[in-house]
């Protein structure tokens, strides 16, 4: 068994990536926290317009 | 940790392991490519995001990095920073574990107590403080690990997706734990069976000392390393890429060669 000693990582966030299904579920993630990031940044304008 | 950067230090961001090929784009006018130079949904690929992770353990004149040469348009212009000596290239996936390997024993040769940080690009981080933390202290607890190399395994709260599984148990002397099974894609059952027993998602990510990479490489691939060691000091000699050829593999053992498979 090699290599013989492991460290924990906790919550990083981590994936492999090792199959098509892993990148897929990650990119749709990625994707929806684009959109969620969009959102607020498109709100804020709306604010200072009104502003 | 820029500051505490070592001479010692060394790290090999590898980019020509196996994995899903193509991802899919998330952004409006983004050009689908290879899972390592995709964006994900963030401004840099991840090849970037993991040489970034290598220049904050490893002096840039000290980080190698390995690559499929199909793919060069792609890692090309992400790896200017990378010395030509310290790039090996393989013609193709034969070629990909002897081109990680060649790097390992080139650090050693050096010297066999370089520590050396492996970072597999094709992998996504969240959180990359937390990571950059376990790297850290992995560095710094090396010398107090008598196997001489650490893996990082991951715990989270969402479920792992096709990932490798680590059985471990508690180290009886020392940090973290021991690695006492490989798990590698199990069903999903499996997989949530082996997590309710203590089991980590392995990374793929290594740190440790040179020299036990290299006694690793010469034991389990018997007439490798001369080869190796050739390429590698032939390309630094010319100052030039360390291709690996396809015909490499005629010069490499067959039990060796049937190992890799």
């Amino acid at each position: 068994m090699f290599p013989q000693r492991a460290l924990p990582v906790f919550g990083s966030g981590w994936s492999g990536l090792r199959t098509q299904r892993a990148v897929e579920r990650v990119a749709t993630y990625s994707s929806i926290a684009n959109t969620l990031v969009n959102q607020r940044l498109q709100g804020s304008h709306m604010v200072t317009d009104q502003g | 940790m820029s500051s505490n950067l070592h001479r010692s230090n060394w790290s090999i961001v590898v980019a020509d392991d196996h994995g899903p090929e193509w991802a899919p784009t998330v952004q409006v006018g983004e050009k689908p490519s290879p899972v390592q130079y995709s964006r994900l949904g963030k401004s840099s690929t991840l090849l970037q995001r993991a040489m970034q992770r290598a220049t904050r353990v490893a002096p840039p004149s000290q980080i190698m990095f390995t690559a499929l040469d199909e793919y060069r348009e792609y890692w090309e212009p992400s790896v200017w920073c990378v010395r030509p000596e310290n790039r090996f290239v393989g013609e193709n996936r034969a070629t990909s574990l002897l081109t990680g390997a060649a790097a390992l024993l080139a650090i050693a040769q050096l010297s066999p107590s370089n520590m050396v940080t492996i970072l597999p690009a094709r992998c996504y981080v969240a959180q990359e403080w937390i990571l950059r933390a376990a790297l850290e202290r992995a560095l710094s607890i090396l010398p107090g690990v008598r196997e001489g190399v650490i893996t990082l395994g991951m715990v989270d709260i969402d479920e792992g997706i096709d990932e490798d599984y680590l059985a471990v148990n508690r180290a009886r002397t020392g940090a973290g734990f021991t690695v006492v099974g490989f798990a590698r894609r199990p069903t999903s059952w499996t997989a949530r069976l082996l997590v309710q027993q203590g089991a980590l998602i392995a990374s793929g990510i290594m740190i440790g000392y040179a020299g036990v990479f290299a006694a690793h490489i010469s034991k389990h691939w018997p007439g490798l390393t001369q080869v190796l060691a050739r390429q590698s000091a032939a390309a630094a000699a010319a100052g030039s890429e360390c291709e690996l050829p396809m015909d490499l593999q005629r010069a490499v053992p067959k039990l060796t060669l049937k190992s890799l498979r």
